[in-house]
């Protein structure tokens, strides 16, 4: 080893300035998401009108996001989809996560295309060959037709899948504490259920647990009227309760 | 913009690479401290995707190279001198330094960062000048003249 890569081994940044610089940033993230979240609403409406007048086409239908899959396993990612329903952004939500979008490029593809690459990645196989659930939070306006896309899957009738909708405002929240709409929707529940849990309890807790949680509480709660693997999934774990 | 979880893990990778660089350019924790809130901001908002991590640390180290020259031509660094730095406490000065890295750091400022990239990080010439946007025969140029400052500074002492 050289003896400036030995010296400089040595400068370090300090745990202040790095605690110091996260705080910043949290804050900076919070002050430009009070300001696009009413945008948020407003840019649709807005995008709407244009395309009904204008016809179809222009930047904002290309670009912009308007619908979110968050897929919970163990990893945790999203996907965000344009007004054709094609994937224009993809975010991680933790570790596992981010080790599978890793390599993969999702970017463009139809929301179902991106679905079935990501169940024939080896990396996501590993999660959902031990039997792990996978579940599906829709946020958009075009929900049905979105559910019934991903229950279409190959990957969703394969594995113990679920399929839940979730409102915007839900997705801004998830957002802001960082964790994925699936996960915070079932934060909602439980407390709704009056269960004593905070968000970081349910960050480290994968999907499965937290509705394990819920199905202990009250057996009818996690179940989902859109028909979705949700009454297939009671039954899997009745079985399997400790 | 880039989770809050994306942001801890740039943190976590970068933070040392990041502090590396302010070292070779600034002088005091103060503007350190600015350049780290520079660069992250930057990450935070960046909505474009890596390819990889090597893709990901390149970024880090351009935007952080760029941050520390902006902030060293900027108004403010010119016309107002901290208090620290004129008292000649800072970060920086208080820890015993090596006798390379006091070459490094007396080096002209166009050679630091080849010389950093080069010698600490590993990257070769091609990458170099990848990063740092100069053609690569100026990366080679800038290396061995380096080299051969840094070799007068050391009395002649071997330092590779």
């Amino acid at each position: 080893m050289n003896k400036i890569k030995n010296d400089f081994d040595a400068v370090r940044a300090e745990d202040k300035l790095k605690n110091d610089t996260l705080e910043y940033i949290y804050r900076e993230r919070e002050r430009r998401e009070k300001h696009t979240v009413p945008k948020f609403r407003y840019a649709v409406a807005l995008a709407a009108f244009l395309t009904v007048f204008f016809g179809i086409g222009g930047y904002s239908m290309l670009y912009s996001a308007v619908s979110y899959i968050s897929i919970d396993v163990n990893p945790s990612v999203e996907l965000a989809l344009n007004r054709l329903d094609r994937v224009v952004k993809v975010s991680a939500y933790n570790d596992e996560g981010a080790a599978i979008l890793d390599g993969m490029n999702l970017k463009g593809k139809s929301y179902t295309a991106a679905i079935d690459a990501l169940f024939s990645n080896q990396s996501f196989q590993k999660y959902i060959d031990n039997g792990a659930d996978v579940n599906f939070t829709v946020v958009s306006d075009n929900e049905k037709e979105i559910t019934e896309g991903i229950k279409k899957c190959g990957g969703y009738s394969q594995y113990n899948s679920a399929c839940h909708g979730a409102d915007s405002e839900m997705h801004s929240k998830a957002h802001e504490y960082g964790i994925s709409t699936g996960k915070y929707k079932a934060y909602v529940k439980l407390k709704e259920e009056g269960i004593d849990i905070n968000i970081d309890d349910c960050r480290n807790m994968s999907l499965k647990q937290l509705y394990e949680i819920l199905e202990q509480n009250n057996p009818n709660s996690g179940l989902e009227e859109k028909g979705c693997g949700g009454a297939q999934r009671h039954q899997h774990n009745k079985g399997k309760h400790e | 913009m880039k989770s809050d979880y994306e942001v801890n893990r740039a943190v976590d990778r970068y933070a040392d690479t990041v502090r590396r660089i302010c070292f070779l350019h600034l002088k005091n924790y103060h503007d350190t401290e600015d350049i780290f809130q520079t660069v992250f901001l930057k990450y935070l908002l960046y909505d474009g995707e890596f390819e990889n991590e090597e893709h990901e640390k390149a970024w880090i180290i351009r935007v952080a190279i760029n941050a520390c020259k902006d902030f060293l031509k900027s108004f403010y660094r010119r016309n107002i001198v901290p208090l620290e730095a004129a008292q000649n406490i800072a970060s920086n000065s208080g820890t015993e330094k090596s006798e390379v890295l006091e070459a490094v750091l007396s080096l002209p400022k166009k050679y630091k960062d080849t010389v950093y990239l080069f010698y600490y990080e590993g990257y070769n010439a091609a990458e170099i000048s990848e990063i740092i946007k100069k053609k690569e025969n100026t990366v080679y140029t800038l290396l061995s003249r380096a080299r051969k400052l840094l070799k007068e500074k050391l009395g002649g002492e071997d330092f590779e």
